[in-house]
This record gives C-alpha cells, structure tokens and sequence, in this order.
C-alpha cells in the first residue's frame, strides 16, 4: 500500500465514519461517484453548495423514486452522464448514507437572542397596562349590545329609562315611531353598551349611519377612537374610526342615539375586518358585558422577518426603531394620562410610586432590586417635574430598554432555573406576552419553584383567552390564510359566491378551529378528519343543504360534515375554494395544500416558474389532464409525482367546494396512484381514503408538532434537543393527547430547557 | 394563469424585498411628516413680497358687561374703560365697532346662533340638540367667513400657504355642538379646533417635540444596553450592539435636525407635561399664542382662529381668584354685584390676552420687509353675545386691530345705517383681501354692502 492509498482509505474510513456506513465495494464506488458527478454542486457530503444547490441533500423519496430520478435528470448539465447502474449505485450511496438522516445536517443552533415580534409588542404593552386597567374578561357568549331605551327631554338625553333588552345586531330604522310603547317617538335616545370580540388581528374600520344624532366609542382611551355626532344633520350621516385590534380580546363599545324632533329614526352599526369585507357586526362578536378599555399600540410597525414561515425578532434596524419609538411614545403619554387622573392627596405619591414600580417590573419581567428601582424609578421623581412628566420619562425609558424588547435576555444569563424567567418563557410562548400580577404573585408566594409547578402554572394558563388566541394565530398560518384575501371566484361561472360568503367559509373554518379543536379539547383524529362543519344559512343556500332551524343570517350552527360531502380537513370548502383559480379547481394548489399540511410531506420550490395557461390546452381537457400534461417532465415529476395526485383526488370538487359528479359531461376520475414516504404505491379512490393513510401515518403529526413548536417558541426546534417533539407527535397521532394540551406541553417543554433546578 | 412564481398563492412573497420595499416607506415614520412637505413649502415663500394679509378671530365667551366695555366717546379720541384699559397702547390701531347686530333667526337657542351664526352669519338647520330655550337646532347651513378667505387666499398661488388656516383652541372641551364650533367649512362641516398645544406643535413642526423627550432618556438607554450586553455571551451581542447604533442614531438625528434649519423661527419650546386643564388655559392660551404667531413667521397659514373655551363656556378662573364657573356667573342679573365685578375682571383678562397677541404680533418684525406683523394682520376680538344676563344678540362686541386690511384704525365707529347685520361686518373682511362676495351668509341681511370701514 503506497502513501496515496493509505491516505486515500483514511479519509473515505473518516467519510464512512461520520455518515456510519460499512466501507463496502459499492459504498465506494458510489461515493466516488458522488464526489465525481455531484459534489460540485451538492457537496462532498451532499452539504450543499453555496450559489448551487444550497441546502442538503434530504428529502422524503423512496429509493426507486431517487434512482428514478438521478437516471433521468442527473447531473442537470448533462443528464446523459449518469445513468443505469451508475444511477442506481450513487442513489443508494446517497439514500443510505444521508438522504433520510437530517440529523447528520441538523446544526446545533442555539437559542438565538431575538426581539419581541410585533405581534408580541402589541400584545405585550395591551396587557403591561392591563395589569392598571384590569384584564378584559367575557363570561356569557357573544349575543348582542345590552340597548337601554330613555325619554328625553331639552338637554337631558337620559331622563328615565322605559326599557332595556339585548340587541343582536344595531340596525333599525324606527320610521316616526317609537321603539317602545312609553316613549314619545319624536323625543328618545338610546344607549348601547358592551364590548366586541375581534377574533384576529389588524385593522378594523367601524361605521356609524345614523339621520340623528349618535356618539360611538370603540375602545377609548382618553377621549380616542369617538366618534361625536351628536349633532344630527337632519339627513343620512355617514362616520367611520379606523383602530388596529388584537385578536381573541375584548374592547368596550359605547354607542348613544338622540332623536330630538327629527323627521325619523335610523341607525346602523358595522365594520369591515381586515379581510375587507364590510357588513353589520354579527352577533357572535356582540357583547352585553362591559370591559376595561385596552392600550394597543396603533403604530405601523415593519413586517417581522417572515424567511422561516412564522415570524421572528431576529434583526433590529432604523424603521423598527423610530416605530418602536413612537409607539412607546404614545404609551408614555398614556401612562401620564393616567397617572394625571389620580386623586391628589396625601397617598399619591405612594401610589404613583407604587404603580410605577411595578410597571417596570412586569415590563421586565423580575424582581427589580432596591438600587434598580432607584434608577429606574425613584431617581425620576424630582422637584419641578410634575408626576406625569416623571411617568412618561420612565415609561419610556422602560419600554424602550433591552429589558423589555429581548424578552429572553435573562434566560441567556441566567443558568440556575429561576422563577421569574420561567414564567417570562411561559408567557411568551403561550400567550405572546409578559407575566402579569397573578403570575408574579405565584412567585412571590413560592410556588414557582419546580418543575411539577411551572407544568400546573402552563396548564392553569392554556386556560386563559390569550392562549387560544395565540393557538388562533397559529392556525391562520397553517391553514394557509396569512395575508392571503379571501377567495374571488368568478361570478359567471359560480354564481352565488360572493365576497360576503367567501368570508363566511374563513369563518366556518375558524369558528370549528375555536370550538371543535381549542375549547372541546380536540384530538389529532378529530382535527384531521373534520367531521364536524359550521354552516350559516348564506352557506347552506349555496352548497344545497337545508338547515334544520331557522337561523339569523350570521349565525352559524354545527352538523355533521357528512351532510355536505366532506370527509377531511382537506375538503373544508374555505380549503378548496382558496386553492383554486377562478372558475376552475386548481390541483396544483390543492396537492401542494394537502401533501404538505395533511400528509406531512415536504417538498422543496420548483427550479422553474410555469404558467398554466388554459388557452394552450385543447377546450375539451379536463383540469387533470391540464396539468398532467404540463407537468410530464421528469424534473417536475419529482414534485408532480406527489403533489398532482394529492390534488386529483379532490376533484370530486369545483372551484366553489361543491361536490360534483361530472366535469365537462364525464364521470370524474378520482382514482389515483400515490408513492407514501417509505415508497410504498398506495390507491387512492376518493379524499377518504387519503385521510386514511394520513391518519395512520406518523408524518403528519411530526410536521404539525414541529410548525407548533416553531410558531410558540419563535425557534428552531433543534435549539431544543430536550423537547420530545418526537415523542409528543407519537402520542398525539395515537389520540392519547388533545391539540390543547400538546400546545401547553410544547410551551412548559421549551420553558424550562436547559434549566438546572435546584433541590 | 399561474402555477409557479409570485402569483403563486402557495408561495410567499419574497421577504428581503417586501422588507426592503417596506424599509423605504418607512424609512423614517418619525419624520415625515416634515419631509413629505419640506419641499412646497418652504420653495414658494421667497417669491412672495408682495405684503401679507392674515387675518386673526379671537373668541371669547358669556357676552361682555357693555357699561365697562364700550366707549361713549365715537372717533378717534374714544375713551378706554376698565374692559378696554389693556388696549390703550394699541390706542392707534384699534377699530371698535358699535351698533352691530347678530341678525340671525331661527332654530336653536341664542348661545348657538350666537356661536354658529358669528362667522357664518346664516341659520342653523332644524337638529336635534336642545338648548335652555327656542326650538332645536343643528349646524348651520353655511361657510364661515375665515373658512372662505381662507379658500379665497388658497385658491391663488402667490397666497398659497402651507395649511392655510390654523384653529387654535384654549380650554375647548372635546364635545362637538354647536356652541362649541365657530368655523365651518360648509353646511353642516364643523371645523376642529387645535386645543392642545402638544397636538399643535405636532402637527406644525412635526415630531421635533416628541424627539427631544426621547433624547432626554437616551443616556439612560445606552447605560441599559451596555449593561445587559456585558452580561451576555460574545455571540450573543451581536443584535444588542445593532441596536445600541440605532440609540446613537437617533441622538445624531437630533443634534442635527436639518429641518430646524429650514424654518425662518424656529418653533418655540413647549414646556413639559402642561396639562390641558382649567387651572393652565393662562399658560395654554399663551403657548397656542405663540405657535400662531410662529406659524405666520413662518408662513403656514394666512388665517387663524383663537377660540377660548365655548359659548356656554364654564371656565373657573382660579387666577384671577375666582372660583364660580364663567356661564353661571353670567347668567346674575347686574344687582349682583359680586358677580359683575367678577365678569369685568374676566372680560378684562381676555382683553389682556388680546394684548399679548397684539404685541407679540407688534414685536415680531415682517420676515423679509419692512415694519412689523401687525401691520399686515387684521386682529378681531369678539364675543357671541352681546351681555350674558340678557343673551342679547345686540351690539356684539367686535375690536379690530391691526393694519392689514386696510381699514382706518384708531377710532371707535357707530354704524347708524339701516341695517346693522353682523353680514355686513363679515362682507367687508373678504373685500378687504381682494374677494368681493356680493352677499354672505344669508342674503337679506347683506342689504347695504359691506361696511366702508377704509374711510
């Protein structure tokens, strides 16, 4: 053996080494042929290559699949060069040593020190002053305003109440008379009250129509967001306020109506959603209970990097800054608002003291020491300032401080398990915010102290709102409908599908997302397999089935997803129409849909953008043969071959989501061919059995554990090798853990990582 | 159609450029709203030389005491009576206007016609909001007369300023009625007044107010990331220290304020944390004073408004030591003679505050001519009664100072003409800066024109 050989076995033995692969002949011949062909792009040890095929060289393939491929498109400058045994040789080289091993490429990341997402900004500065406001808490379900009918007279709107009633949705037009028997129809006014339940977050428009007088309030802090139109113009009015909500929290709704002398009586109430659709509130976002205000910040804040799915903190620059600014800005001058409200007596300066002190420690997180609190707090209470001169100093200072903005800056100092950053891990990744007065009591009382009760303390929360609003939140980005606009369909072709019922679809789904999944602790079957639906009457005119009550036009009751031919989570119509083209189904999208979310597959970009265009294809094709014949190419093949029959096997239904039987007067073939991740060929004859194989396969489940875990901790998941996302994923596909309680063990998991804690 | 690429709806859009898109909209939320109009704004004002005219409407509420208001003495050697006693140095460019009515019928009781009618000189519509007497009333039917000049100077580019007119509030409670309006854009469009100062500053200069109270804690700030990013491991820093650049940035941003620069005043210092409430409407209505006349310096606007409190206004005037709220003091019949004594003492206040406006206005030299802003502003005191007790709409107060538009100053004027409608006063003002309406407000009350007030 000369010393080129010896060298030569040394490093294929170390290459062997690390891959644990026997150095067999053919597992030397195929790695010599893999450094030969394909390292230069995909790396001596299927790495990638930077400005080549950058990441490794993994994937879900079975290994006929794999040589298939290799045969066909490899290397891509000359697909000539391998072929036949050569193919199959490096494919099993490649399947065998890293293919199906991400683990060889998986980096160890660290935890990596970020900011607060918006939506954590948001959510953190609302419930900040929630602790001074008070939470904001709903007991009964949403079912209108609490409407209280009064005499007036002169200037005295409110001289005696006649009557007072729950009123499911604000529009009336009272003509010339009067709501009630006891009131004179040319003198009345009217005072609504209660709170409104957004359930997502953004942007919401409220509008008042009124041809008398009327004062609105949504949410009013100091006098914002009113609307003062007490002045009637004797005609049709028209005012809207414009106020950025949090989702899944209860803002106050104040609205009064005058009609002093005034030829009739009208007046509506409604928004428009961030979805854009204006119409009258529905009742399930009324409520006859009055809640505490909430301080959102109204700032535009600059998008979170969006790069990895889910939004994370991880960079900081000049237009986050000034927003941040700003908003904290606004915040302070609140905080002096409301510091400015309290009595001026003797115990003022021990409770402005006290307020403030606390402020800074919930903001932070901790227990501030004495000589903290001085700088932070004390030191700014000097003569000539007034209080709320020195608050808003303070407030400002505190949430512009690293202490506030990097919510995990104590975990990465601190080693010993320690009660306050437990609770902040918690917080944070189960409700997006800080720690408020009970948790930090719970602290202070001692029992924050172990693992056993940081596991109650994250189960006693998943019962707060904040957690199903977050899980919410979620659930928009894992069913595809982050920043997506509600389906538009072709009005010739699906006539009926309007905006307005587009929008009921989105809710449909969510409302089952809330109350099937969230509150009746749903199981990975259950979600999967959606037997239930939600329907509205708008729903049930269009799809052809017929309710069994007769509902108001908003309100949405539950029936078995049978009655209306759906069998999966993957043939919610929202689901279908949003992945379709405007008049016809869209395969492509549907597969994609589904072999990613259902099926847990993964599939990486096409190289290449194609266009479907229907004008290229003879009229009488059918959408299936559209696209087999578009993507018939063995570089597409290698994602068509999955994503195309995930996607024909729901065309069973159009762009709408209604069931059909023919397409262009033939029968429809459903019937396809589908290669599961350990190769075996499966048969699908309709979505059924699809969500068969989805619910008996584990891949599923990982990927949804996974997308969990990464949307609550903001992290990679391999930042985390304690967390049994594997283990957890096992138990939920056997039903043995609800979808709420994965979401809890997921957030106490990632809290107390890396934790020692002490006996 | 599309299957792959942007319009792909299973594909996200690509970040770094939707980050990079947005970095450039906001790449500075804090300043502009400087910037947007730095250009328009400060291009055009060297072109004009010609002289300015602004007009200015004080307002104050609850009618006057005319015994201790009114000169008997007409012309130019009118006497100054304790009301008036402040003005006496202004002697020269005063023009006060006796015999002059609020002619105004109709809906609403008379502290809203009184209010809304002022400027509009029209009726209000049929409404909803009851008053102590007469029959409900809404907003009036028509434009104020500094809305309309305002337009008038708008609509010619050598007069184009940046806002055009500024309403400036002092005490100004957050209802909206009309007894708490005086200017209007049209039927039914109440006009806002600013009556925070805070919001004023803002909304002249920008956040330049907001920054400074930022830079105040920066020192702090940069203690807090040293701190912290020392206790972090190395790799950790890295994010920290991004951030630390951005507090400098910020600190560098203020020291050097470019838009500062580009002002003929720089706009004053607010003190900190005034709160907007009874006890400081003194100190308030000085600031709101102060930012109209640096807005005129700087040309922002060729018309104001300066509204204390409202009509019905209940003001407690703690600095003049007394408790009792302004309206109810009004409604004492004049035996009372703690309360008209009180009620001179208000009036006069206002008229001390009127002062101050004029002397700022006296002192502060024409940028780019010669002689002073008051030679180029017309100033007008008035009231929407005539006294409180009787809630007459007879002989509303009106002062003018000023040379601006061309009036003879230094007298006290008796319009014994047939009709001595407010409407004629309200005409003569739009004739005065070269828009000659043939009526204002409602018609029949213009009958005799405008008002010769030049000879």
């Amino acid at each position: 053996m000369n010393f080129k050989l010896h060298f030569m076995y040394a490093f294929l033995v170390g290459i062997f080494f690390i891959h644990r692969l026997p150095a067999t002949p053919d597992n030397i011949k195929g790695r010599n042929l893999f450094i030969h062909y394909c390292a230069e792009c995909h790396g001596e040890r299927g790495e990638g290559v930077e400005d080549e095929y950058s990441k490794p060289l993994i994937g879900d393939w079975s290994i006929n699949k794999l040589i298939n491929y290799v045969d066909e498109t490899m290397p891509d400058y000359d697909p000539k060069l391998v072929t036949g045994s050569d193919a199959e040789t490096i494919s099993r080289y490649v399947y065998q040593s890293f293919y199906r091993k991400p683990e060889l490429f998986s980096k160890k990341e660290k935890i990596q020190l970020s900011r607060l997402t918006n939506r954590q900004f948001r959510q953190s500065v609302a419930d900040l002053f929630s602790q001074f406001l008070g939470q904001p808490i709903l007991k009964n379900p949403g079912n209108g305003l609490r409407g209280q009918y009064f005499k007036a007279e002169g200037m005295n709107k409110r001289k005696q109440k006649i009557a007072e009633r729950i009123d499911p949705a604000i529009d009336f037009n009272f003509g010339q008379s009067a709501p009630f028997d006891g009131l004179d129809p040319q003198k009345f006014s009217i005072y609504w009250e209660g709170s409104i339940l957004p359930t997502e977050s953004g942007w919401y428009d409220f509008f008042l129509q009124s041809t008398n007088g009327f004062k609105f309030s949504i949410n009013s802090l100091g006098g914002s967001h009113t609307i003062d139109a007490k002045v009637g113009k004797g005609s049709v009015d028209e005012q809207s306020t414009k106020i950025y909500l949090l989702g899944g929290r209860p803002y106050p709704i104040k609205l009064s109506f005058y009609k002093f002398n005034d030829p009739n009586a009208t007046i509506e109430l409604s928004w428009k959603t961030p979805l854009g659709e204006r119409e009258l509130i529905p009742r399930e976002y009324l409520f006859d209970q009055a809640v505490a205000p909430s301080f959102i910040p109204q700032e535009n804040l600059p998008p979170d990097d969006a790069s990895h799915g889910y939004g994370r903190g991880l960079r900081v620059d000049a237009s986050w800054d000034e927003a941040i600014t700003f908003a904290a800005f606004k915040a302070a001058k609140f905080a002096g608002q409301m510091i400015d409200q309290i009595k001026n007596d003797e115990k003022k300066k021990e409770k402005v003291m006290s307020i403030t002190e606390n402020f800074v420690q919930y903001a932070f997180r901790e227990k501030l020491t004495e000589e903290e609190l001085d700088d932070y707090v004390r030191s700014k209470f000097t003569e000539g300032l007034t209080w709320q001169t020195s608050v808003e100093k303070i407030v400002l200072r505190t949430l512009k401080s690293p202490r506030f903005l990097y919510p995990e800056l104590q975990s990465l100092i601190k080693e010993d398990a320690d009660p306050y950053v437990v609770a902040a891990k918690l917080a944070l990744y189960l409700w997006d915010s800080i720690p408020g007065i009970a948790i930090h009591q719970r602290i202070e009382r001692g029992q924050l102290n172990n693992p056993k009760q940081a596991r109650d303390l994250a189960k006693h929360m998943l019962r707060d709102q904040r957690s199903a609003a977050k899980f919410n939140d979620f659930m928009i980005d894992w069913l595809d409908m982050r920043n997506k606009e509600l389906p538009a369909l072709s009005k010739t072709v699906h006539p009926g599908f309007s905006s307005a019922l587009a929008l009921d679809l989105r809710r449909s789904l969510m409302i089952w997302v809330g109350k099937n999944i969230w509150k009746n602790k749903g199981t990975w079957q259950s979600f999967l397999s959606m037997d239930k639906i939600h329907l509205n009457q708008r729903m049930a005119d269009f799809y052809g089935i017929k309710l069994p009550w007769d509902p108001n036009e908003n309100s949405f009751a539950e029936m078995d997803a049978a009655t209306l031919d759906r069998y999966g989570l993957h043939t919610h119509p929202y689901i279908l129409a949003s992945h379709s083209y405007p008049e016809e189904s869209s395969p492509i999208h549907r597969g994609i849909f589904t072999s990613r979310k259902i099926l847990g597959r993964s599939l990486r970009p096409p190289s290449e953008a194609f266009s479907l265009n229907n004008a290229d294809f003879d009229p009488s094709w059918t959408m299936r043969q559209k696209v087999e014949e578009l993507t018939k190419s063995a570089n597409c093949m290698s994602c068509h071959d999955l994503i195309n029959p995930t996607g024909f096997v729901l065309e069973g239904y159009d762009a709408a989501g209604k069931s059909r039987s023919l397409i262009l007067g033939k029968p429809i073939d459903l019937k396809v061919e589908y290669v599961d991740s350990t190769g075996n060929e499966r048969k699908f004859q309709d979505p059924e059995d699809l969500l068969e194989h989805a619910l008996d396969s584990s891949r599923p489940s990982q990927s949804f554990v996974n997308e969990l875990f990464k949307y609550l901790a903001k992290q990679s998941p391999s930042s985390f090798d304690k967390v049994e996302t594997n283990e957890l994923s096992k138990i939920l596909k056997n039903n043995q853990l609800s979808i709420p309680d994965l979401y809890w063990q997921l957030g106490y998991q990632a809290a107390i990582y890396g934790m020692s804690w002490k006996k | 159609m599309v299957c792959h690429g942007k319009n792909n709806p299973a594909m996200n859009l690509d970040p770094i450029n939707r980050r990079a898109a947005l970095r450039k909209i906001g790449l500075s939320a804090l300043s502009l709203p400087i910037l947007s109009q730095t250009n328009s704004l400060f291009g055009e004002s060297s072109s004009k030389n010609s002289p300015k005219q602004r007009l200015v409407i004080m307002f104050s509420p609850n009618g006057t005491i005319p015994d201790h208001f009114w000169p008997v003495r007409i012309g130019e050697d009118f006497e100054h009576k304790t009301i008036l006693k402040p003005l006496e140095p202004f002697h020269d460019k005063l023009l006060i206007l006796r015999n002059i009515h609020n002619k105004v019928k109709g809906d609403g009781d008379n502290h809203m016609r009184g209010m809304s009618c002022l400027l509009t000189g029209i009726e209000l519509f049929p409404g909803n909001v009851m008053g102590g007497g007469g029959t409900p009333a809404g907003w009036p039917k028509g434009i104020s007369i500094d809305r309309e000049i305002s337009k008038h100077l708008q609509s010619q580019e050598h007069t184009r300023t940046r806002f055009g007119s500024l309403h400036f509030g002092v005490g100004v409670k957050d209802s909206a009625d009309p007894w708490t309006r005086m200017s209007y854009d049209g039927p039914n469009q109440p006009v806002t007044p600013l009556s925070d100062p805070y919001e004023t500053h803002r909304k002249l200069y920008g956040n330049i107010q907001q920054r400074k109270q930022v830079h105040s804690i920066l020192d702090g700030l940069r203690e807090d990331f040293k701190k912290v990013a020392n206790q972090l491991p190395e790799s950790d820093r890295k994010l920290l220290i991004d951030h630390a650049h951005l507090v400098d940035r910020m600190d560098r941003n203020f020291a050097s304020d470019s838009y500062r620069s580009a002002l003929v005043s720089p706009p004053p210092d607010l003190p900190e944390g005034l709160r907007n409430q009874n006890d400081n409407i003194p100190e308030l209505g000085r600031l709101q004073i102060d930012l109209l006349v640096n807005s005129f310096v700087n040309d922002f606007a060729r018309v104001a408004t300066l509204q204390y409190t409202k009509s019905v206004g209940q003001a407690k005037m703690n600095w003049l030591d007394i408790d009792d709220a302004h309206h109810t003091l009004s409604h004492e019949p004049d035996k009372n003679k703690d309360a008209y004594d009180k009620l001179i003492r208000i009036n006069t206040w206002f008229a001390e505050e009127f002062a101050y406006l004029l002397k700022k206005l006296e002192t502060t030299p024409e940028p780019g001519q010669k002689g002073n802003m008051l030679d180029n502003t017309l100033v007008v005191w008035t009231n929407e009664l005539g006294k409180g007790n009787s809630h007459t709409l007879d002989h509303i107060p009106f002062v003018l100072a000023g040379n601006g538009f061309g009036f003879r100053m230094g007298r006290s004027y008796w319009c014994g003409d047939n009709n001595n409608a407010h409407n004629r006063l309200l005409l003569s003002l739009a004739h005065a800066v070269g828009h000659p309406l043939e009526t204002f407000g409602n018609p029949s009350l213009c009958k005799g024109g405008p008002l010769d007030l030049a000879v």
